[in-house]
């Protein structure tokens, strides 16, 4: 017998049909002709003769000619499938593949959605942390030169200890000498800020103190008047500022003719010089509102300390020659102030490095979580497009029956690919814009320099973006073109539509896939873990003060009105009088230092009949004025002693209450109390007797070591003036109540006073860890997210696997196999997959954790109960993962499976 | 034997009505025809099929490809709703040409 089907599509080539269309045709009209020839053969007819007339029949019509009334517009509303070379130059087959991919896509839309998804989640997160990675880390400072820019330290005890700020006495010794830096400048950040009185409005505002090379120093410009300029900063110069752009345009309407007003700051008339752009946030950030300029007498001795000071490096002095001429500086400041500690030195440190080095381990986690999510999620569609290769393996055998080359079917998957790959993009983009105005909003002050990353997708984040979905494009279109576009026979058609057995290579790839996925959720997942408990340990730090129902506020007195101690101490009692009659406040005290991170000030001190050697550097302790009331409103137990009562009056002997940490460590197996200490030098103006003993508080942050404390009567002036101080009330009110309260007292007194930051304590607590938090919750985002993607995953391979195998499966049954076994088949192969990964995870997670060290807080990088734990919860997600089609496999009807040929 | 003129305005009714009751291939509706009509009627493949698409073109009809166990799969084509109408307005409109035919050869006969 002929071949009818090729015959008729010899007639049909004029057509110019679609592969598709012509295969069916020419296999429908090939039917009838058969039946036609089979039918003249029955009825006696030669086999010569009955093909003589079926062709005949054939050609009894011209058969294009009537094809081609309904074949033109059908072909029109019916594109071709790919494959089909057809008479369209290069562009409209491109064009024609596109629309076919479209299509296709658009008819598999769980395919498409779970793939879209995963892809935008993917490269959304990238781009968004990218986004904030640029900004942090990788774009230079708004200075000129930046790299050029340090800040220097003074170092006490060698290498090993922290860098401490300078005093006047550095700064002057370090800016007069200019062989290493062409400029030396300094600032000072007052905790309290300024206060600032537009009208009857009394308003705390915040900036620095700065020496007049300030902006000269960072090779900044105003954009509206002048910097500060040499003179500026010199004894007695009189008070000038520089606004901040944030500043000009929220508190001064952007007046264009500000420059040479007067305005309210300190209670001083301060004359505006200048306007910053909106670039320049140097020192402040996070509230960077104005400059003043600083003004150095001529210091008495080395201290105090609290000038911080950077330089600009002169070009062509290397570092060595800079390190020789700091410690020339150093040498030259001890042997003008004599007396004090001798091991210390100056050291300077890259600016730009100072401003990455704390966020660079949270930022690299962060990233590598973000770029593991990414694999994830490009392993997870192409798992997805291999299965969908293997399930269309029919379609594509047609397609290479019918003539489609090789090359045009890898086109067609390519394109396919593409398609989806920008879908996923686009969407991630999307995601990525959302992403970064989260992140923004949620991030913690500390982070200030993502205001600069502004909305955020920049086109250098975008081409990453696109860099990321192409690379995941190839990564996972390329494997299904190699893998299924195998041209094969019509023959493998049948095979496939019947489904017997998988190829095994390209299971394993898809188990090698999975094992792949789960490795990397793994790793993800244990940082989190780590985290997680890091924050919960940090969470559960006793601070040593009870938290609840204690509201903060803090007071700056301005120092020109409040010059003299008296004036500050008739404040301070007229406030605290009222305040302590006001119903609804139970304790209520003045405090220059507040747990857990406000600490007022520090001071060398030492047992008075025990001084130091010569040249022997006293111990640091943190020393904060404190009324009566202050622990007990705080909730601090009195070990021994007494607290401060009316006894410690203005003109009674100096006294002073220390933590329980200090009176251990510098009188051990002795009571305190009752000791003398000397604190801020020697001579009896300066020592202080022991009335009481109290518990440790942190004041250095609730990661740092409890500190060793020194209080003073606030009435005794402690450290001298007191110009800023906080309210701490214990209260059983609303804190917003007694804020109000805090504020209208303050009125009462002052109305050009400001109170400012009135918080609860909890709320200090909270915003001390927030920043812990931040990346807490955003690795266990991205954590969360690979383990979506992980489940996702193996379900989709589990359910794939097991709708292949439903014959196999069918036939255990057949033969006798319990659900119980089937169970236990499909489950075990999964968890096979799983456990492999779980297990290189484990060992990658062990190397990779030492990144995350630097971010715990008493817990190991290797915290076996992280360890045992999330490997548990990877390996349970995975069996629920595997269940449902197990349960499947275990309900397949064995006749119907068995059937399907 | 009918011209191949007639057959193209009756032959969509002679198929839509084969159509009506059930599915039927190509094959089977040329023999069906063939056989009705005594083998008057007679549908070439190069007549019949191009019809079909036709047809299917118009939304009158519709092919499916369907297996039969111990088949092959062939297409089946079926009756829409708007074939169903079409068939209506046909026949309405046939028996009207008809009757019209019939009272025009009476009276001539007459």
């Amino acid at each position: 017998m002929p071949d009818w089907s090729s015959e008729v599509r010899a007639r049909l080539g004029p057509l110019a049909l679609s592969a598709e269309r012509e295969f069916e045709i020419a296999e429908e009209l090939a039917q009838h002709l058969e039946d036609r020839f089979a039918e003249l053969r029955v009825h006696g007819m030669s086999d010569g003769d009955a093909l003589r007339k079926v062709r005949a029949e054939l050609c009894h019509e011209p058969l294009v000619d009537a094809l081609a009334q309904s074949e033109r517009p059908h072909r029109k509303a019916n594109t071709q499938p790919p494959g089909a070379q057809s008479t369209g130059s290069r562009l409209s087959a491109l064009w024609r593949d596109v629309r076919y991919g479209a299509r296709s896509l658009r008819r598999a839309p769980g395919f498409t959605a779970i793939a879209t998804i995963t892809l935008a989640l993917g490269i959304g997160a990238t781009t968004a942390m990218f986004s904030v990675l640029d900004a942090v880390l990788l774009r230079p400072l708004p200075f000129a030169k930046p790299q050029q820019l340090v800040r220097v330290f003074a170092m006490y005890g060698g290498t090993t200890g922290a860098p401490g700020s300078l005093s006047v006495a550095d700064f002057l010794a370090l800016r007069a000498d200019t062989r290493a830096f062409s400029s030396v400048a300094s600032f000072r950040l007052p905790n309290e800020g300024f206060s600032y009185v537009a009208g009857d409005r009394a308003q705390r505002v915040y900036g620095a103190i700065v020496s007049a090379n300030f902006f000269s120093t960072l090779g900044v410009q105003a954009a509206l008047g002048r910097g500060f300029r040499s003179g500026d900063d010199g004894d007695g110069a009189p008070p000038l500022v520089v606004l901040s752009d944030a500043f000009w345009r929220r508190r001064l309407g952007a007046d264009p003719g500000i420059i040479g007003k007067s305005l309210n700051v300190q209670g001083r008339p301060t004359t505006v010089i200048g306007v910053m752009p909106p670039t320049v946030w140097y020192p402040r950030g996070d509230r960077a509102e104005l400059w003043m300029n600083d003004t150095y007498p001529p210091p008495p001795r080395r201290g105090p300390f609290g000038l911080a000071v950077f330089a600009r490096e002169k070009p062509g002095v290397a570092a060595s020659q800079r390190s020789a001429v700091l410690a020339q500086i150093s040498a030259a400041v001890r042997a003008q102030f004599p007396g004090g500690p001798v091991r210390w030195t100056f050291t300077e440190q890259s600016m730009s490095e100072r401003f990455s080095e704390p966020l660079r381990p949270v930022l690299l986690t962060l990233m590598g979580a973000v770029v593991v999510v990414l694999l994830i999620a490009c392993v997870n569609v192409t798992n997805l497009m291999l299965a969908r290769a293997t399930s269309r393996e029919s379609e594509i055998a047609v397609r290479a029956a019918l003539g489609a080359s090789r090359a045009a079917l890898v086109r067609q998957l390519l394109i396919e690919g593409m398609l989806l790959a920008l879908l996923g993009g686009a969407v991630g983009v999307v995601v990525a814009m959302w992403g970064v105005r989260v992140l923004m909003s949620i991030a913690p002050e500390s982070l200030f320099v993502l205001r600069d990353a502004g909305s955020g997708v920049d086109g250098r984040v975008l081409a990453l973006a696109a860099l990321a979905t192409m690379g995941s494009v190839l990564l996972f279109a390329l494997a299904p073109a190699v893998l299924g576009a195998s041209a094969r026979a019509i023959g493998a058609v049948r095979e496939a539509v019947r489904g017997g057995t998988d190829a095994p290579a390209r299971r394993r790839l898809r188990s090698a896939l999975v094992v792949a996925e789960f490795a990397l959720s793994l790793v993800l997942l244990v940082g989190a873990g780590l985290l997680i408990r890091s924050l919960t340990k940090l969470r559960s730090v006793d601070t040593g003060v009870h938290d609840t129902g204690v509201v903060t506020a803090s007071i700056a007195l301005p120092s020109i009105r409040y010059a003299k101690t008296e004036q500050v101490n008739v404040f301070h009692d007229r406030l605290f009088a009222d305040l302590r009659s006001r119903a609804g406040i139970e304790k209520v005290s003045g405090s220059v230092g507040l747990p857990p991170d406000v600490l007022g000030s520090s001071s060398d001190f030492f047992v008075t009949r025990r001084p130091p050697a010569q040249g022997e550097f006293s111990p640091l302790a943190d020393v904060l004025a404190v009324d009566g009331d202050y622990f007990s409103a705080l909730g601090i137990p009195l070990f021994s002693g007494r607290i401060f009562d009316e006894r410690d009056t203005r003109d009674a002997p100096g006294r002073a209450i220390v933590s329980d940490a200090l009176a251990r460590k510098y009188f051990p197996g002795a009571n305190a109390v009752g000791e003398q200490i000397n604190v801020g030098g020697p001579g009896d103006d300066n020592a202080y007797t022991i009335v009481g003993i109290v518990g440790n508080v942190r004041y250095d942050g609730v990661a740092q070591e409890p500190s060793e404390a020194i209080y003073f009567p606030f009435v005794q002036g402690g450290m001298g003036v007191t110009p800023s101080f906080s309210v701490v009330a214990r209260t059983r009110e609303d804190p917003a109540e007694v804020g109000r309260l805090v504020r209208d007292a303050v009125r009462q007194i002052d109305p050009e006073l400001a109170v400012a930051n009135v918080r609860t304590l909890h709320e200090l607590v909270e915003e001390n860890v927030a920043g812990d938090r931040f990346r807490t919750t955003l690795l266990a985002v991205f954590a969360a997210l690979a383990l979506v993607l992980a489940a996702v995953g193996i379900y989709g391979v589990m359910t794939y696997a097991v709708g292949r195998r439903s014959r196999e499966i069918g036939i255990r049954l057949a033969l006798g196999a319990r659900a119980g076994e089937i169970y236990r088949l499909v489950l075990g192969e999964g968890l096979v997959v799983a456990g492999l990964g779980v297990a290189i995870g484990l060992l990658a997670s062990v190397a990779l954790t030492r990144v995350v060290s630097k971010l715990l807080f008493e817990v190991s990088a290797t915290d076996a109960a992280t360890f045992i734990a999330v490997p548990v919860l990877l390996l349970a997600i995975a069996a629920l993962a595997c269940f449902i089609p197990a349960r499947r496999a275990s309900q397949v009807n064995p006749s119907v499976t068995m059937r399907t040929d | 034997m009918i011209t191949l003129e007639l057959k193209k305005g009756s032959a969509d009714f002679l198929i839509l009505s084969l159509l009506r009751d059930e599915p039927r291939h190509g094959y089977e509706l040329s023999k069906l025809i063939e056989s009705r009509s005594g083998g008057v009627v007679q549908f070439q493949v190069s007549s019949l099929y191009p019809l079909l698409y036709r047809m299917e073109e118009r939304g009158w009809i519709k092919g499916k490809w369907i297996e039969k166990a111990g088949q092959r799969r062939r297409r089946y084509y079926h009756i829409t709703a708007a074939g169903r109408e079409a068939v209506k307005e046909q026949r309405e409109s046939w028996l009207e040409f008809v009757q019209a035919i019939g009272q025009v050869v009476g009276t001539a006969n007459a």
